[in-house]
C-alpha cells in the first residue's frame, strides 16, 4: 500500500499545566491537536483563518489563534485552553472573568465564549487597568455572531475591576443567578410604557388623519 | 436548562464536540463512528463526470461516492430532498450547479484518510451557461440595471436549471405554488388587494423606486454537523438543526421510511439564525449511513457551510401612489429573489416578502408580485427576518423618498399611514394590538436628546466603525439621524406541542422539541412554567429535542417559540393543575371545587399537600400532562387575502450616523431599537435577543455582501472576506421592551432586524440629502452616490424625524461613541427622553 505522506510524529506539549504527549500528523494545527487528541473541546473551529476567535488558546499567556498554529511549532510554550482556567482561580471557583461573563450573561449560544474569556483574561493580566477602548481593540478579534457584545463589554470591565480588588460602586460582588431572577422586568416595562406617556401625545400637526 | 457554567468552561455539549463524535457523551453513535469529507464543485455550472477509483482502497478509506454512485449504492432510485421541492440531492448527478455544491464524499475512520481520498479524485467540468441574476433567469434576457446586487454578469437565454421538476414534499404539503414546470421559476407569489392599477391611475402622485439587498452568509460560528447512526430498523440522526421535526419527515421520504422509524436529535445549537432550518447535509448523513451500515458525521468547514445557505438577494421595484399630503393611495411592487440553484424554502419567503411590501401602512390599493427565480448561486432560505429586511429596506426607503419629493416630513408621511386597530393591513386582515403611534413616538424621541453623542462620553476614543478599519476620518464628516418603522410576521398556521412530568421529588421535566440555539428559550419556557405552576426555576429542567420522546413542533424559527411553545407548556401546566385537583379531591374525598392548586401547593379542604408529596401519597409514579398550541390562518392562492400571520411583530429603529464626505465611510454613532414585546418572559435574555438583532442589522446595512468572483461562483468563503460586526463596530445600542405584564407575548428573536438598515439609510440621507437604494452602504458606493449628487453638502435636507437639530451639520467627528458603562447605560434606559 502505499506510504503514510504525513506520518504521525510523537510531540511533548504542556496543556493546563500537564506535560501530554500527542502525535499529530505534519499538518495538524494545536487546535486538531487540542480537540483530536485530548477531548479539550474548548477550542472550536469557526473560520480556520484566525478571523473569528473561536479557537482562541493561551500561549505562554498571550492569546493565539489556535487553527493557526502548527503542533509542531509550538515548542515548549505553555497552552492554557478554557478548560485549564479554573486552575488560576480559587480551587473550586470559577475564573472570575468567567464569573463575570455569568453574572453579565454575557453569552448567548456560548460557541465564541471561551474565545472571548481567554482573550480578556490574557489582556487583564498584562495590563490590568486596560481603559474600555484597549478592551474594545483587544477583544475585536473575537467574534460574536449572537451579537453579546453589549453584555461582553460590560462583563469584562467588571472583571477588571473585580481584578483591581474593588468596585466602583463600592458594593460586595453578589453572584447574581443566570437569566436574572425577576430582574425588574415588570418595572422596566412600566417605565418604558410611562415614558411613552410622559412624552404625552406628540403633536401630529394639521395633518388629517385616514 | 443548561448551566451557564457550562458556557464559561466550553463545556456546553455541542455535536461537533468529542474524540468520537459523541460530544462528551452528550450524542451516542456508538462505535465504528466515519467521517465524512466532502468535495465540492470549483465551478458554478457544468456537466460533471466524476471518477472516484482512483481514491478507493486507499489505506483507512472505507467508502467513497459520487452522486450517481451514491444513488446506485441506493437502489438506483434518484435521490432528491427539499422542504418544499425536492429537487436537491446530497451529491451533485451529472449536473453542478452552483459552485461550493458538493460533487464526492470519501469516508474513513480517521478525517485524514478520507481528505487524502479526495485528493485522487478526478472531476471534469463540462461548463454550462451561467444563470446569475434570477431577471434574467426568468426573462431568458439579460438586464441593465447598474450595479444592483442581483444584476448578472452572463445569462444566457433558455438556460434551466432543473428542467425536470422537483417532486413535492411532505414536509411542506400546504404550500401551493404558481410556477412553470421547465422554467427557472420556482415559486410566484400575489397579493390583489384591491385595484392598484385603477388607484395608481388616478393618484395625485406616483414615484417609482427600485431597491437591492444583497446576499448575505448567515455565519453561525458553529458549522453544519449531522451524525446519522443507522440500525436494522430505523435510522437516527443527530444534527445541528432548529428544525427536528421538519428534517424528520424530510428524512423519511428521501429513504422511504415511515415516520416513526426516522429519529432526529439536537444538542445545544452554536447560533443558527435560519441556516440550520430543513435538512441541509442531513440527507447525505443518513444516506451514508444506509450505504455503509456504520455511523457517519458529516462536519462542514466554514468555505461549505459559506455555501450551503445565504439569504436572498432581492430587487424590488415599488411604484406608489400618493397625495400632496403623503397619504398612500395605491402600491404596486414587483420583486425578485434570488433562490439559488435550489429551492430550499424560497416558495415560503418569498409569501412573507409580498406580505412585507405593505409595511406597518393602511393602503386600500395594493398588489403585490414577488418572483423567486433558480440561478447558479448557493441556495437561499431561511434568514433571521425572514425577507422582511429587504422588504424593510424597500418600503422605508421608499418613505424617505416620497417625503422628500412631496416636501413633507418622513414622520408625516409615517404618520397618515400607519396601521391601527381597525385598518386593514395588505392581506385584508383587521388590524388589533397595533402599536406603530408608540413605536414612532418613541423612536422619533430616543435622539432628540443629543446628550449622548456628544464629548461628554468618556475616555475618548479611537475611531472605529462597521464599513471601515480603525482609521481616523479623513474629511469632514455630516452628522444625521434617521428612523424607520417596521412590521414581521410569524409562520402562520403553526402547531406546537409539549408534556410535563412531575416527579415525586417535586422536581419538573418539559419535554420540548424548541431548539436551543442561545436565544433563551428553555429559559423562557422554564419562566412561563414556574409561573403557571408557581414552583421555583430550579426545580425545572428542560429538555432537549428528540423525535423519539419530545412531542411535535412544527420547528424553532420565526420569533414563535416563547409564544408558540410558551403556550404549549403553559397548557401543559394547567392540565397538570386540573390533574393535580382531581387527584387530591378523589383522595380526600372532596368536592373538586374545594380543591386549590397552585403555588406549589394543593389543598383539598384543610389538608395540604406539595405536589412532590401528592405524587408520593399516591403511589403515582410521575405525572404527565400534555399540552398544545395552534395558530389559526392561511392566505388565498390568488389573492393573498387571509391572515398571514397569527402575531405581529412590530418594530421601529432610530439611527445617528457620521459619514465621512472623502472617504464615504458611514459609521452608526448610537442606536435606538424599540420593539412592541407585550408581556417580556425574560427581561435579560429579550434584551440581548434585540441587542443582537440590532448586531445583525447593521452588518448587512454598512458591510455584509456576498458578491460573484469572476468565474460565476460566490466571491467570499471565509471570514476573512465576509467581515461580521466586531466589538470595535458597536456604537451606543438603546433598547425598548414596549409593552406591560398585561399584553400578550410577542415574539423578539427577529423583530429589531428590519428597521435597522432602513433606519441607517435614512441617517444617511439625513446626512447627505442622498437617498441609497442598494445595501450595504459600503464607503465606494456611498461616495459615488455622493459625487453623483451634485451639492449634496449644501442640501438642506428634509428631516425625516422630530430631530430638527440634525440636517446637515458639518463638523469634525473626534469623538467615538464609546458604550457606556453598565450603570450610566441602565440610568439613560431608565431616564424619560
Amino acid at each position: 500500500m502505499t506510504v503514510d505522506r504525513d506520518p504521525r510524529l510523537p510531540l511533548c506539549l504542556v496543556v493546563n499545566d500537564d506535560e501530554v504527549e500527542v502525535r499529530p500528523r505534519g499538518h495538524h494545527t494545536l487546535l486538531d491537536v487540542l480537540r483530536r487528541e485530548l477531548d479539550l473541546v474548548g477550542a472550536r473551529p469557526g473560520c480556520t483563518v484566525g478571523a473569528c476567535g473561536s479557537c482562541t488558546v493561551l500561549l505562554d499567556d498571550e492569546p493565539v489563534s489556535s487553527c493557526l498554529l502548527p503542533a509542531q511549532l509550538v515548542g515548549t510554550r505553555h497552552v492554557r485552553t478554557i478548560e485549564g482556567l479554573e486552575s488560576l482561580a480559587v480551587p473550586g471557583s470559577l475564573h472570575p472573568v468567567q464569573q463575570a461573563f455569568i453574572d453579565h450573561t454575557a453569552f448567548q449560544c456560548s460557541y465564541c465564549t471561551p474565545g472571548f474569556i481567554l482573550t480578556a483574561t490574557a489582556l487583564l493580566t498584562r495590563e490590568p487597568d486596560a481603559s474600555r477602548e484597549r478592551i474594545q481593540a483587544e477583544l475585536a478579534g473575537n467574534l460574536c455572531r449572537c451579537g453579546s457584545y453589549v453584555k461582553i463589554m460590560d462583563a469584562v470591565l467588571d472583571a477588571r475591576d473585580r481584578l483591581r480588588g474593588h468596585h466602583d460602586d463600592g458594593s460586595p460582588y453578589d453572584g447574581s443567578p443566570y437569566g436574572g431572577a425577576p430582574h425588574n422586568g415588570t418595572a422596566d416595562q412600566q417605565t418604558a410604557d410611562q415614558r411613552v406617556a410622559d412624552r404625552g401625545t406628540p403633536d401630529r400637526g394639521t395633518v388629517a388623519q385616514p | 436548562m443548561s448551566d451557564p457554567r457550562a458556557k464559561v468552561t466550553g463545556r456546553l455539549p455541542l455535536l461537533g464536540d468529542g474524540l468520537d463524535g459523541t460530544a462528551g457523551g452528550a450524542a451516542d453513535p456508538g462505535p465504528g463512528l466515519l467521517h465524512a469529507r466532502l468535495l465540492t464543485a470549483d465551478v458554478a455550472h457544468a456537466r460533471l463526470a466524476v471518477d472516484t477509483t482512483p481514491a478507493r482502497g486507499l489505506p483507512g478509506v472505507t467508502a467513497v461516492f459520487s452522486g450517481r454512485e451514491l444513488e446506485a449504492a441506493l437502489g438506483g432510485r434518484p435521490l432528491r430532498f427539499g422542504p418544499v421541492l425536492r429537487d436537491q440531492p446530497p451529491l451533485a448527478v451529472e449536473r453542478v450547479r452552483y459552485a461550493g455544491e458538493p460533487v464526492a464524499v470519501a469516508l474513513a475512520a480517521d478525517p485524514d484518510d478520507a481528505d487524502e481520498a479526495l485528493r485522487r479524485i478526478t472531476v471534469t467540468y463540462d461548463p454550462l451557461p451561467l444563470v446569475t441574476d434570477p431577471i434574467a433567469a426568468l426573462t431568458g434576457a439579460t438586464t441593465d440595471v447598474g450595479t444592483s446586487a442581483v444584476t448578472g454578469t452572463s445569462a444566457v437565454a433558455g438556460t434551466v436549471l432543473h428542467p425536470r421538476d422537483g417532486a413535492p414534499s411532505a414536509a411542506f404539503p400546504e404550500i401551493r405554488l404558481r410556477r412553470g414546470a421547465g422554467t427557472n421559476l420556482v415559486n410566484h407569489f400575489v397579493i390583489r388587494k384591491g385595484d392598484a392599477p385603477g388607484a395608481l391611475a388616478r393618484a395625485e402622485h406616483v414615484f417609482t423606486d427600485t431597491f437591492t439587498t444583497p446576499a448575505m452568509h448567515h455565519a453561525a460560528l458553529e458549522n453544519h454537523v449531522a451524525v446519522a447512526v443507522p440500525d436494522a430498523q430505523r435510522i437516527v440522526v443527530w444534527s445541528a438543526t432548529q428544525t427536528p421535526y421538519k428534517v424528520r419527515v424530510q428524512l423519511a421520504e428521501l429513504l422511504g421510511l415511515p415516520l416513526d422509524r426516522v429519529v432526529v436529535r439536537t444538542l445545544h445549537l452554536g447560533g443558527a439564525f435560519g441556516a440550520k432550518c430543513y435538512a441541509k447535509i442531513e440527507p447525505l448523513a443518513a444516506c451514508l449511513a444506509r450505504v455503509t451500515g456504520r455511523p457517519v458525521r458529516v462536519c462542514l468547514d466554514r468555505a461549505q457551510t459559506f455555501t450551503t445557505i445565504t439569504r436572498h438577494a432581492t430587487r424590488a421595484t415599488i411604484e406608489t401612489g400618493v397625495r400632496a399630503d403623503g397619504r398612500i393611495t395605491a402600491r404596486r411592487v414587483t420583486a425578485w429573489f434570488d433562490a439559488g440553484a435550489y429551492a430550499d424554502i424560497s416558495p415560503r419567503v418569498i409569501k412573507n416578502g409580498a406580505y412585507g411590501y405593505g409595511g406597518p401602512y393602511d393602503i386600500a390599493d395594493i398588489w403585490v408580485d414577488v418572483y423567486a427565480a433558480y440561478t447558479n448561486r448557493p441556495p437561499a432560505g431561511a434568514f433571521r427576518g425572514y425577507a422582511s429586511p429587504q422588504a424593510a429596506f424597500a418600503y422605508e426607503g421608499q418613505t424617505e423618498l416620497i417625503a422628500r419629493r412631496l416636501g413633507v416630513p418622513a414622520s408625516q408621511v409615517r404618520r397618515v399611514n400607519l396601521l391601527r386597530d381597525g385598518s386593514r393591513n395588505v392581506t385584508g386582515e383587521t388590524m388589533t394590538d397595533c402599536h406603530y403611534d408608540t413605536l414612532l413616538d418613541v423612536a422619533e424621541h430616543a435622539l432628540a436628546d443629543g446628550a449622548l453623542a456628544g464629548g461628554a462620553l468618556p475616555d475618548g476614543a479611537p475611531d472605529a466603525g462597521l464599513g471601515g478599519d480603525a482609521d481616523p476620518p479623513v474629511g469632514q464628516c455630516l452628522r444625521g439621524r434617521g428612523v424607520a418603522l417596521t412590521v414581521k410576521g410569524t409562520n402562520t398556521p403553526s402547531v406546537s406541542q409539549a408534556a410535563v412530568l412531575l416527579n415525586r421529588d417535586g422536581s419538573l421535566q418539559i419535554l420540548t422539541s424548541t431548539v436551543e440555539m442561545g436565544q433563551g428559550a428553555h429559559l423562557a419556557l422554564t419562566r412561563l412554567a414556574a409561573e403557571a405552576l408557581g414552583i421555583e426555576e430550579r426545580m425545572i429542567s428542560v429538555s432537549l429535542p428528540d423525535t423519539d420522546t419530545t412531542p411535535y413542533d412544527q420547528q424553532t424559527s420565526s420569533s414563535r417559540s416563547t409564544i408558540a411553545m410558551g403556550g404549549a407548556v403553559r397548557d401543559a401546566c394547567a392540565n397538570l393543575l386540573g390533574l393535580l385537583t382531581r387527584l387530591a379531591a378523589d383522595h380526600c374525598g372532596v368536592p373538586a371545587e374545594q380543591v386549590r392548586a397552585g403555588g406549589g401547593q394543593v389543598r383539598a379542604g384543610a389538608t395540604s399537600y406539595g405536589y412532590g408529596e401528592l405524587v408520593t401519597v399516591l403511589r403515582a409514579g410521575q405525572l404527565r400532562c400534555e399540552g398544545a398550541y395552534a395558530s389559526q390562518g392561511g392566505l388565498d392562492h390568488e389573492t393573498g387575502q387571509g391572515i398571514a400571520s397569527s402575531r405581529w411583530h412590530q418594530a421601529s429603529g432610530s439611527a445617528e450616523v457620521t459619514v465621512d464626505v472623502e472617504t464615504g465611510r458611514v459609521r452608526v454613532l448610537r442606536y435606538h431599537a424599540a420593539v412592541w414585546a407585550g408581556r417580556v418572559v425574560n427581561p435579560v435574555e429579550a434584551r440581548m435577543q434585540v441587542e443582537g438583532a440590532v448586531l445583525l442589522g447593521l452588518g448587512s446595512a454598512l458591510g455584509e455582501e456576498l458578491g460573484l468572483g469572476p468565474d460565476g461562483g460566490q466571491a467570499q468563503r471565509t471570514l476573512l472576506d465576509y467581515r461580521l460586526p466586531a466589538l470595535t463596530d458597536l456604537p451606543v445600542i438603546t433598547v425598548d421592551l414596549l409593552g406591560g405584564p398585561d399584553d400578550e407575548i410577542h415574539g423578539l428573536g427577529e423583530t429589531a432586524v428590519p428597521p435597522v438598515a432602513p433606519a441607517v439609510a435614512a441617517a444617511v440621507a439625513d446626512a447627505t440629502g442622498v437617498v441609497i437604494t442598494d445595501l450595504p452602504l459600503r464607503p465606494d458606493r456611498v461616495l459615488a452616490a455622493l459625487r453623483a449628487s451634485r451639492g449634496f453638502a449644501a442640501a438642506v435636507p428634509t428631516s425625516g424625524a422630530a430631530v430638527p437639530t440634525s440636517g446637515a451639520a458639518v463638523f469634525r467627528d473626534d469623538v467615538h461613541p464609546l458604550q457606556l458603562p453598565a450603570a450610566q447605560r441602565a440610568e439613560h434606559e431608565r431616564t424619560p427622553r
